[in-house]
């Protein structure tokens, strides 16, 4: 009789909004019990998984059993559900884009015969000759060198900047060739640039003939000058005759020339060497490089 | 009952939160998406030039039989005994390349030395140090980076003192994080060397998938007119030419340019390898020889070559006598991927794995896969594509800590949702590990 009137007590203790909330509730936990029950069953019961990757000889689908005790490994299922193990040969009807942006290179044994002398200069002489001279020489008085070089050969950038009509780069290469001929003590400095702002504008006749529209001919290597095409080569022969210190043809003057083109290697002479130590086949690696610089360089 | 599954999922949701890996946010990175953020691992560059020549260049003989080529590795030590952190860089890198080098610097900076080795898929190792030449499968690629550096380290402790390395660290990027990481599998079994920590930065967890993605990207040029190839060739000549300094400035490149340039990279990286493989040994696969004097038409032919055709071609007529001939691309890519070594990512403590939260090298569930396996061993950095990271200061802080073997807790919250606890090693889980071993065994140094 007690336990009766307990329940009927308690049953009294909610109110009928009480009842309702409690309903929903209940009827949310039911609703919700599948969703649960297919957790429970992934998490701690069975479940088909892929099991690590990518093997056709395992079974796709492997069922674990788990024992209640203390796990001592976890294994993460990999599922990989990209489609790339399609087998596939090369496509031998593909266009390449070495025939779209490639140089043409027809005389390349002459080229690598040229390179492999170009490398054994550069070993047994130019590099020996090149570090003796940084270790003497500091960087800052080379690298001055380097720009009175630049300077001089301002006739040749400003005269092909005219060639083809690119007024401004005419304009900005006198301008600099006037301000860093004077203020910067012949070139050795560059005020242009620090105090005024203006860049360069590098143009020769190779590229004037370039925007003229003459083709680039074969890729050509000459030993301590490098890389040009046909059409580059030739062309450097007006550059040369623009080249001031050229007018006066007095042997004093070649030492200079060629001087100052030493002292512009000694400069780039630790990334040639590591350039050579990091490509396996460098003449490669040197004549495409060069061509994607020299056809950007034509595009400005 | 209730009360304890309360706890077991309470105890979860805690382990989760405090252990899960963690979010880092690059300070002063500005993102432009994961392509064209991954060109600024080229505007990582050695500080000081004489840091690049101070290196000592040694050559040590890895294949028995062959003392023409020899693998060429470079030290910079401390004048006292510091730690040693080798570094092996990414895809095609070798030990001269400016990134490894830029990275030994930094580390040399903070007082360690630095060793750099080539990468096992870089021309020089497969000429010098490779038992199949033929670059490619991950976990011969290790083995073999594994047996070249123990010969270094004896090397370079015989020449300059037992006692100069008191801790060894083992570094990769990339693939080289890819070989670092199997190489962790190796020398818990081997115990050679015993190094003191793994770390990997943005390693490939489905190698093919990987390769796949830089045919993919290399491939974009097809759909181009010829002015849009040029003017992206003539931007990423300008690129090389100009780098950004901290990843500061907006890079004037669009992503699908960037995708480009960073397949054709990888592309000319590849015809390296090839061309090396073929003056080496005739597989039968390319029509014209190999000729000191002439390579163009070489070239053309090698050029029409993917990564995925690379797999497909070499690396299966290199390994048939080890798989058979019958053996699929799925199940090499299977043993070559990360998963294949999932007990070692998961128990070795030594471990400590950097990457990007936007690498295209992964996917959603490579991510998802690799943060339930490393747990608080992994650090996420919210930007940087792949490699592009390098030269951020919060990143190199954060690989610093990582070599040191700080754990990365509480940042962001993994959801374990996958994981199946299980008592024993599952039968599909030994079969893998036996076929590694079994491809171990059969590797021989002597070609």
């Amino acid at each position: 009789m007690i336990s009766r009137k307990r329940i009927k007590n308690t049953t009294n203790l909610f109110t009928s909004y009480e009842k309702n909330v409690c309903a929903l509730c209940l009827l949310l936990f039911i609703a919700t019990v599948p969703l649960y029950a297919g957790k429970l069953s992934d998490n701690t019961l069975s479940r088909k998984v892929h099991i690590i990757p990518n093997n056709e000889e395992l079974p796709k689908n492997h069922h674990i059993k788990i024992e209640k005790k203390t796990p001592q490994i976890v294994i993460i299922p990999y599922v990989d559900k990209e489609n790339i193990y399609i087998d596939n040969l090369p496509d031998y009807n593909a266009p390449l884009l070495s025939d779209k942006i490639g140089v043409s290179d027809s005389i390349e044994p002459f080229n690598r015969a040229m390179f492999k002398v170009d490398d054994f200069l550069f070993v047994y002489l130019i590099s020996p000759i090149s570090k003796g001279y940084n270790f003497i020489v500091p960087q800052y008085f080379r690298k001055g060198i380097s720009r009175m070089d630049y300077n001089i050969e301002m006739p040749k950038r400003s005269f092909n900047n005219l060639l083809q009509a690119k007024w401004k780069g005419a304009g900005i290469s006198f301008s600099r060739f006037l301000v860093n001929s004077t203020i910067g003590l012949a070139g050795f400095y560059d005020p242009a640039k620090a105090w005024f702002g203006w860049e360069k504008y590098d143009e020769d006749f190779g590229q004037t003939l370039a925007t003229w529209g003459v083709a680039p001919g074969s890729y050509v290597y000459i030993p301590l000058l490098g890389s040009y095409t046909v059409r580059d080569g030739l062309a450097s022969i007006l550059d040369m005759a623009m080249d001031p210190r050229n007018a006066l043809i007095i042997t004093p003057v070649y030492g200079v020339t060629v001087f100052m083109k030493f002292n512009n290697i000694t400069l780039k002479i630790d990334v040639i060497e590591q350039l050579r130590e990091s490509y396996y086949d460098t003449y490669s690696l040197k004549r495409d490089f060069w061509y994607m610089k020299r056809t950007a360089d034509i595009a400005k | 009952m209730i009360n304890f599954k309360l706890k077991i999922f309470s105890l979860f949701l805690f382990t989760n939160i405090l252990f899960g890996a963690a979010t880092v946010k690059l300070d002063g990175y500005l993102s432009q998406g994961p392509y064209i953020d991954t060109l600024r691992y080229v505007s990582l560059k050695v500080k000081d030039w004489n840091f690049f020549k101070d290196g000592k260049i040694r050559s040590v003989k890895v294949i028995k039989n062959d003392d023409d080529n020899k693998l060429i590795y470079k030290l910079w030590l401390q004048d006292k005994p510091a730690p040693l952190i080798i570094i092996i860089p990414g895809l095609g890198g070798n030990y001269a390349g400016i990134a490894p080098t830029a990275l030994a610097e930094i580390f040399f900076n903070k007082g360690s030395s630095a060793l750099i080795i080539s990468n096992p898929f870089s021309w020089d190792f497969l000429l010098s140090a490779s038992s199949r030449i033929t670059p490619g499968y991950t976990p011969v690629d290790a083995l073999d980076a594994y047996n070249a550096l123990d010969i270094v380290i004896k090397d370079a402790e015989n020449k300059y003192g037992t006692n100069i390395f008191p801790r060894k660290i083992l570094l990769g990027y990339s693939l080289g994080a890819l070989d670092t990481l199997f190489i962790a599998d190796i020398d818990s079994k081997e115990k050679k060397i015993n190094f003191d920590r793994f770390v990997a930065l943005s390693p490939p967890v489905n190698l093919l998938y990987g390769l796949n993605q830089l045919d993919h990207f290399y491939n974009i040029w097809r759909k181009w007119p010829l002015e849009k190839i040029e003017q992206t060739k003539n931007k990423a000549v300008y690129l090389i030419e100009n780098p950004t300094p901290i990843g500061t400035n907006a890079l004037p490149i669009t992503s699908d340019e960037a995708k480009f340039a960073i397949g054709y990279t990888f592309r000319n990286i590849l015809e390296e390898t090839i061309k090396a493989i073929h003056s080496r040994k005739f597989f039968g696969i390319l029509n014209i020889p190999f000729k000191s004097s002439s390579r163009q038409e070489l070239e053309k032919e090698i050029e029409r070559i993917s990564y995925k055709n690379y797999v497909n071609t070499f690396l299966r007529a290199s390994y048939s006598d080890l798989f058979g001939r019958n053996f699929s691309i799925k199940k090499l890519s299977g043993n070559a991927s990360l998963p294949a070594i999932q007990i070692t990512l998961l128990t070795n403590q030594k471990i400590r794995i950097i990457h990007t939260t936007d690498d295209f090298l992964l996917t959603n569930y490579d991510r998802e896969w690799l943060e339930q396996v490393m747990g608080d061993r992994l650090l996420f950095l919210n930007h940087g594509g792949h490699l592009g990271y390098f030269n951020n200061p919060t990143a190199q802080k954060y690989i610093i800590k990582a070599i040191k073997g700080a754990k990365f807790k509480n940042i962001s919250s993994s959801k374990n949702k996958n994981i199946i606890p299980v008592s024993n090693i599952i039968d599909s889980e030994k079969q893998i590990i036996d076929d590694f071993n079994r491809t171990v065994k059969n590797v021989d140094v002597t070609r």
